[in-house]
This record gives C-alpha cells, structure tokens and sequence, in this order.
C-alpha cells in the first residue's frame, strides 16, 4: 500500500485550470521532489495535499486513510514553508513544542521531545531565542525541527531553501538528505531547482501547466526524457536542441535544417520520417575526428572543474561540456561530433520521445 | 476526521466571529434609521405625540423644509461654515506639515505636541475659545487692547461670528490634515526630488510640480473626512454663539438640534436629520471610491 | 560558546573575539555557532551607534539655529497658546482670575471645589462608560474584524461601506429614534443607555482598524498553526491576536477617547443620573452662573486621561514584531 496516494486531482482559480488530473503514488519512506518551472502548480499540490488548499475533486488518500477533506490537523502531516513561518511572539523552544502542547502532552514530554529534536540539527542552546534572534539557517532549522517533533506520516517541503544564499543552500541540501536518511519519513520536497531535486530525491516528479510531464528516479530522468521538456528542464547546463528532419529511406539519418548531417543511433523499427527535435546533452560531444561539425567558438567559461563552451553548430547556438582544459578561443574553429549512443530524439510537434 | 470539510467548517466558524457584529450594528443603526426615516414622513410633535403620529401628509415635512428659510439659511451658514474651515485646515494642516516634515529629532516632538488639539474633547476647545472670544477675560483681547487696538466681541458680532467659529475649528483640526499630509510626504520616494534638484528646479517648482501632485490624493481624503466632520460640529456652536447672533451661526445640525429638543417637532427634525444622512451617505460612498483603506483584493 | 540569550550587551563575546578562529576543535564548529556569534556582534554594535547617533541628533536639534526649528517652536506657542492658558486659568487662585500679572502661586483651589460637587460623580460615570463601551466594542468587534480580514464573503464591499456610514452620520440621525426607544424603554439618563449608543461609532472604528492590523499579519504563520493542531479561532487566539497587542491595544484607547470625548449623545440623553464630564461642565454654565475658575478648571481635569492616553499610545509603535517570523 502506498503511503501517499492522489487520484485525478483537479483544481482551478476561477477560470485558470491549475492542476489537471493529477495522480501519483507515494512509497513509505521515499523522498520525492516536485520540480517544475513557476506556475506550474507544484505548490498548489503540495498546500492540497496538507490541507491548506481543497481540491475540486479527486482522492488523497494518506496510509490507506482518506483525507480528501480533513483539516490540516487531522492529516498527520507536517509542513516545512518557504518563509519559515515561525511564530515570532514564542521562543525557539516554544515554536517547537507548539504542536505538542496543542496535542495536550505534559510540560516534562513537551520539553523532553523538544530536546530531542533540538539536539541533533544543533539547536540546543538556542532553545530561549526568539526568532528575530536568529540566522537565515538557524530558522531554517527551527522550521525543520517544528515539522519533526511531531513525528508525522509525511513532511512537506515548501521551497525551504529558495531563501538562503548559495553556499547555505548547499549545506542545507545535506542536511536535509541527511536528516532523511535518519528518520526514514516519507518526504514530499517542492522545488523550482532542479539541481536540488536530483541531488536529494528517490524519484522525481516533473510539472508543468498542472500535468505531470515525467515520474522516475533522478538518473531515469536524466537518460531518458520522456519529452522535450523533461529532457531540457533536467540537467545543467541544459540539453542541446537541434531542430531538422529524420530521413528514413534504407539507413535513417538525420539533417538538420541547415543540411549538416548527424549521427544517430539505433532507431526504433516504426518511425516516420519527419521534423524531429535532435538532442544532445553538453557532455556528449567529443571533439576533432574527420566527421566532425566545423563549429566556430563564441564564448569560452572555465569552471574549474569543467569547460562549457559556446559554438556556432549547424546554425544553432550550442554549449559542449568537457572535463579536461580545452585551449580554444572565441572565433577559433573546432570540429564537433555528437556520441551517437546520447542521441535523444523528439518529435518536434508534440515533443514526444522517438527513440 | 471533521464533520464538515475543513474549507467549509472553516467559512462557518468565520461567519459565527462575524454574526454578532452584523446583529448588533444592524440593530443599533439599521433600525434606527429606519425608525427616522418613517418619523420624517409624521409631523410627530411630543406635545401631542397620538393625534401627530399619522401618514396622511408623508411628504409635508420635506416640502415644509424646501420653503422654509430658517433651513434654507442653516444650510447655506453650513456650507459657508464647512468650506471655509477645511479650505483652512487644508492650507494650515499643508504648510505645517511641509515645515514639520525634516528629520530633526526636535521636530517629531513638535508634531507630538500639535496632536493635542485634535484630540481634546470637543466641548474643552469650545471653552478655550470662549475664553479667548469673550474680552473680558481674554488674553488676546486684553493684548490689542494695551497695543491700542480694541476689538469688540467677535462672536457677539453678526459679521465675524461664523468666522470666528471657523477659526477656532481650524485650530481644532489641523493636526488632521497635518498628520495625513505628513503620512503621504514620508512615502514620498526621494528620486523624483533629487533628479528634480540637479535639474535645477528651485524650491516652489519642487513643491509645485513633484510634492504637490504626490501629496493631492491624501489632501482630498483629508478634505472629504473634514467635510463630513464638519456638519456633525455642534459645541463649539453650542458654547460660542449658541447659533447667534440671530441665526447667523446656525448650521444644519443645530437647526435640527433645536426643532427636536427646543420646539419638539420630532417629525419635522427627522426630516432635517434624513437629509443630513443622506448628505453622509453621498460623501462616504465618494470617499470609497476614492482610496479608502480597504479595497477589495 | 555561551550566549546571553536576553540580548543585553553581555562582555562574553568582544569583536576581536569574533573575529579570532573559535578555539576548540574546529572541524566540528557548526556553522550556526557562528552565526550566533556574529549576530550579537551586530546587534550591539548596531545599538551603541544608535543610541550615540539619536544624541547627536537631539543636540543638533537643539543648537541648530536652522530656520525651520525656529519657525516650528515659534509656531508651536503660538498654536498652543489658547490651551495653555486654559491650563494657567485654572491653576490660579481663585481671587486673582483678572490678574495682569502672568506669575502667579499656582493653586488647586478650583480643583477641590470641583471635585467636592456634582462634577466628581459625572467623571466616574465617564469613566465607566467609556471604558464599558471600548471593552464591549472590541468583545464584537475584534471577531469580526478577522473574519472580514480572512474571509472572501461577497458582501464585503457593502459591509466596509455600512461601516464608513456609520462612522460619518450625524449624531442627531441616531439620537431621535434612540431618544424615543430609551424614553419608552426606561434607559433614558442610564449608563447603560449611553454605552449602547456609544457603540454606534465604537463598533465601526473597531472593525475599521483591527481589520488593517490582522491584514499585517502573514497568513503562513495561521496556516502553520492549523497544520500544528489549530482550528479558526485556537490559531486566531494564540497566534494572531498576539502579534497585533500593540493595534489592538491603540484601538481600544481609540474608543476610550471617542467615547470620551462626546457631547452631543450626552447632552440628549442624559439628565441627572449619568451625565458624563462634558456635559457637566455645561451644567456649570447654565446653572452656577460663568465661574471661570471653575470653568478652566473642569476643562483641564476633562482632558486630562485623553491628553494622558494619546501621548502613551502614540510612543508604542509597532515595533515589526513579525521580524524574525517571517523571512522578511
């Protein structure tokens, strides 16, 4: 039995439809990351699923329980939002054992549970702070500690760290995946970084317009993108689209617009010839060879760990990612060649996978 | 599990904080208004309150009103009244509000200070100023008398009575218009003010052309608010002139104050007080319209 | 680390100390220890060159002999002049009201007759009514506040417009019918008859302003409650109302003073029994013949609690006590 389970979700705001038949099952423990860019209804969906928003039809349904219409209390869920939303009248100890106290434990439990939470995320001495008294992290954590104390069924990640500047974010994305691999509590993470959601998430869920797009693990998603989309929203820098024309006449091959030919892989038996989006991802390139696409170099960034460069390639502005320091200056010419077993093809109406 | 959903539980439990209110102000104003409304079709009149209490002649005591001069001239003293004394508190409430509006530490406790005005019980500026109307004790009288300019009684005098009590109404409200000017002048992005002054505008064409378009909205706010303020005015009249000399201070409300509580004609009064709120009900639904606090999000 | 945890300038923690690698093993330092850390730095630093910076402020104001300071204390007696003559009047003894000379030996013989007449009842009838009406206003009107603040009702608009109406009307609309009711209902010159009208414009300045606080505070903070175990009013109650004390607490001063401060209402509906402070002093005017002393006197004992409440509400800003709550 799944411990989260949706059923055609629907909801609209007056005349703009934001989720459309949204289903999705949830195993005991996983941690999912819904990703998507903004409008997408991700934060819709997760308020639905705590409560905080009704869904126009369709089921919840929470350990075999069904939620469709139970107040946020009654759901055995907690919710870590994007602005932290810590009461700023109580102190850190009181913010966390708010639930507690509501749920009518003794004092000596509340305290107990409070410093068992506090403990490990290092917010012991902190306990008699206010919030106004503390850094971006640390109300971070206290936002965390609220929603563990309370031993829920599911956590619900709102954005938390969409706040926090860069070198945090990175230190707190462990935390994160830490404290779940500690708790072992099913975890629904709500990002617009896609980053986050393939370093921290069992299985990822891709949103767009209120439609699932994609659900599979990080890696899944990342080979094989069941559309354009996912294939250019996963993935940093971001996929290589080259717009031409699949050729099937005996061997398949593929021109692009301009007329330079590209390799291609094997290619499943029923396919038309036709407009075809071919992608490929930066770091699928590989450089020189006598097949080569002559691309002309237009900016170079060295990463440090990495060289992205920007070309000219069968007209199209194309970034190639490669591991070793490449020496190449803009304006100077390269020969380019795609790895023909990364090739990705989509249909160029309907964005769909072809091979 | 709840009974009812939550999103409906939870419009229920609001519309239960909201009920008692609603009853409540229905009851204590709805009703009344009402009941003033059905008074003014009556020539209700408390000393014969059963024979008077009849609708055969609904609309009389609003035709006696059209043709009534007493009324007529309450009206126009209202109106000479209201507009002389906001067009004042505007200007004053304008000019102190630009001096005022500077960031020494000083100033903000002259802007404390001048709140006092504005929140003394009406009836305690009524006796300051008869104090300072009447010569006999008045400082300011004794003052002009030993600089050798006597003056006679202001508010014994048909030609300055209306002006006197205007005055004394500005000197009461002014902080108003201060503290709304101040609010918006606050708001006021530097920007516009800095590019203006490389530009080498100078300080009337600053004001002229950047503050004053800024700060308009909050002086027509602050004017309608005085506007209805100023036909509820009743002790200053009260205690100063008492609507005198002769009728030349007696403004709408007084009028109405005495048809009710001197002559008893109840139906006659609520008829004068049923215009009087509709003249509240017209300048309040302009002031929704045009900025008030809450607008429907 | 050890951090005082009130905030006041503790010596546990110097700058140069923060400065310094924290002694100890460092490779566990966690980083919010060091955010503590440079977060007390901040906030004393931050403090004492406040607190250094309003002084130099004030002594600038005060030896400046710019213009606009002149001006302004120039304007300032002269605006405050009626009323603070109303106040030396009052002060004098009361065989020297038409003195010339502006010194005198202040004396508060006009306060004790005052307070031995009727006038002494009047102000406890004041009191208790203007204090009866703002408590009853808010028990309303603070509800319903938050329940037009939260709820998308559709008659919002015409329920904002009914309460701007009745702030605005005219005294005398309400006071015939009510005159009328009370007469046949025996509440005429009662406390009780006057709080219930009082509410007439209580009522709407409640739900007036309450509904611009509540508006202040974020709803996150609510919908983090309802998710911790609140319903409505439990999230209502110890979430909310507690951030908007400050508001809640102008609001009320508010109605005291409105209440306070009426004539009209008074005058009409009270006789003997419940006359309040203003019309009392009236009563001096007509019935015990133009005692000045005694006039100027009652004036400034009635102004007295409002002129008292505005200057300690007005000190009590709302000091963003969201700050911390909310990432701002």
């Amino acid at each position: 039995m799944p411990a989260l389970s949706l059923r055609n979700i629907r909801k609209s705001f007056g005349s703009a439809s934001i989720l459309r038949d949204i289903s999705l099952d949830i195993d005991e423990g996983e941690f999912i990351a819904l990703v998507g860019p903004s409008g997408c209804g991700k934060s819709t969906l997760l308020r639905i699923i705590a409560g905080l928003e009704a869904e126009d039809s369709g089921d919840i349904d929470l350990a075999g329980r069904r939620i469709n219409h139970a107040a946020p209390r009654d759901r055995d869920i907690a919710m870590v939002f994007q602005n932290y939303a810590l009461y700023p009248h109580m102190t850190v100890a009181q913010n966390l054992g708010f639930s507690l106290k509501l749920a009518g434990h003794k004092p000596a439990d509340i305290s107990r549970r409070v410093k068992e939470a506090a403990q490990p995320l290092g917010l012991a001495s902190l306990l008699d702070r206010h919030p106004r008294q503390l850094s971006g992290g640390q109300r971070q954590r206290v936002a965390m500690g609220r929603a563990i104390v309370r031993n829920p069924r599911a956590f619900l990640f709102d954005e938390p760290l969409s706040n926090l500047d860069a070198k945090l974010r990175v230190q707190m994305r462990t935390e994160i995946k830490a404290l779940h691999q500690r708790l072992g509590t099913t975890t629904i993470y709500v990002t617009h970084d896609q980053v986050e959601a393939m370093t921290m998430a069992d299985r990822i869920v891709v949103l767009k317009d209120g439609v699932v797009e994609q659900a599979g693990t990080p890696l899944a998603l990342y080979d094989r993108p069941e559309n354009a989309f996912v294939a250019g929203f996963v993935g940093s820098p971001a996929m290589n689209f080259i717009v031409g024309k699949l050729q099937i006449n005996g061997q398949s091959r593929f021109v692009a617009d301009d007329g330079t030919t590209l390799p291609l892989g094997p290619l499943p038996s029923a396919l038309d010839g036709g407009s075809v989006l071919y992608g490929i991802r930066p770091e699928h390139f590989a450089i020189g060879g006598e097949q080569g696409v002559d691309s002309r170099v237009v900016v170079v960034e060295p990463t440090g760990s990495e060289t992205h460069i920007a070309v000219r390639f069968a007209d199209h502005d194309v970034i190639a990612a490669f591991r070793e320091r490449i020496d190449a200056r803009p304006g100077e010419r390269l020969k380019l060649m795609p790895r023909q077993e990364y090739v990705h093809l989509f249909d160029a109406q309907s964005g769909m996978r072809l091979n | 599990m709840t009974i009812l959903p939550w999103e409906a539980s939870r419009k229920r439990a609001f519309i239960i904080g909201l009920a008692p209110a609603l009853l409540v102000l229905g009851a204590i104003t709805l009703l009344p208004t009402l009941a003033l409304i059905v008074v003014s079709f009556t020539p209700l009149s408390l000393t014969d309150p059963i024979n008077t209490f009849h609708f055969n002649n609904p609309l009389g005591n609003y035709r006696q009103l059209w043709a009534d001069t007493r009324f007529l001239n309450s009206v126009s003293v209202q109106l000479k009244l209201s507009l002389s004394s906001v067009a004042l508190q505007l200007v004053v409430g304008l000019g102190v509000a630009l001096l005022l509006n500077a960031r020494q530490a000083i100033l903000s406790a002259v802007r404390a200070v001048f709140l006092i005005p504005m929140v003394l019980p009406p009836i305690v500026v009524a006796l300051i100023w008869k104090i300072m109307y009447t010569p006999e004790v008045s400082p300011l009288h004794r003052m002009l008398e030993n600089v050798g300019l006597p003056v006679e009684s202001l508010i014994t005098n048909p030609d300055m009575a209306l002006w006197a009590i205007s005055f004394a109404e500005t000197w009461q409200w002014f902080p108003f218009t201060m503290l709304m000017v101040l609010a918006a002048l606050q708001m006021m992005p530097d920007d516009p003010l800095e590019a203006a002054r490389i530009d080498g505008a100078n300080r009337w064409q600053i004001f002229k052309y950047i503050v004053f378009p800024y700060i308009r909205p909050a002086l027509v706010i602050a004017g309608l608010f005085r506007l209805i303020d100023s036909f509820k005015a009743f002790p200053l009249i009260y205690v100063l002139t008492n609507g005198g000399p002769g009728t030349v201070t007696e403004v709408t409300n007084f009028y109405g104050f005495i048809q009710a509580f001197n002559f008893s004609y109840w139906g006659y009064a609520s008829a004068i007080a049923v215009l009087m709120l509709a003249g509240a009900f017209l300048l309040s639904w302009l002031i929704s319209r045009w900025g008030g606090h809450h607008d429907d999000e | 680390m050890t951090m005082s945890n009130s905030g006041s300038q503790s010596a546990a923690i110097t700058p140069a100390g923060v400065d310094r690698p924290a002694a100890g093993p460092s490779a566990t330092r966690s980083l919010e220890q060091a955010d503590s850390a440079h977060l007390a730095a901040h906030v004393r630093k931050g403090r004492s060159t406040e607190s250094a910076r309003r002084t130099a402020a004030w002594l600038v104001g005060i030896a400046s002999i710019d213009g606009r300071v002149v001006g302004a204390l120039v304007l300032l007696l002269v605006v405050m002049f009626p009323f603070l003559w109303l106040v030396q009047l009052s002060l004098r003894p009361t065989n020297d009201i038409f003195g010339e000379s502006l010194l005198f030996v202040p004396s508060l013989d006009s306060f004790r007759s005052l307070l031995q007449s009727h006038f002494a009842g009047s102000f406890v009838n004041s009191l208790i009514v203007s204090t009866a009406s703002a408590g009853l206003s808010l028990l309303f009107g603070v509800p319903a506040a938050y329940a037009l603040t939260r709820c998308r009702f559709r008659a919002r608009g015409r329920i904002a417009l009914w309460i701007l109406v009745t702030r605005m009307a005219p005294p005398i609309a309400f006071t015939i019918p009510f005159y009328m009711a009370y007469r046949w209902s025996g509440l005429l010159d009662t406390n009780l008859g006057l709080i219930i009208v009082y509410l007439t414009f209580n009522l709407a300045i409640v739900i007036w302003l309450m509904q611009t606080y509540f508006a202040a505070i974020p709803q996150a903070l609510e919908e983090a409650a309802y998710i911790d175990g609140c319903g409505v009013w439990s999230a209502f109650w110890r979430v909310t109302l507690p951030l908007t004390a400050p508001g809640l607490a102008a609001t009320a001063v508010l109605c005291f003073v409105f209440s306070w401060n009426d004539f009209f209402y008074a005058l009409i509906l009270t006789r003997t029994n419940a006359t309040t402070a203003p019309v009392a002093i009236v009563n001096f005017l007509q019935y015990e013949g133009w005692e000045w002393p005694k006039i100027a006197a009652s004036g400034t004992l009635v102004m007295l609690p409002v002129v008292i409440f505005t200057i300690l509400v007005r000190s009590y800003l709302v000091r963003g006590m969201t700050a911390g709550g909310i990432k701002d």
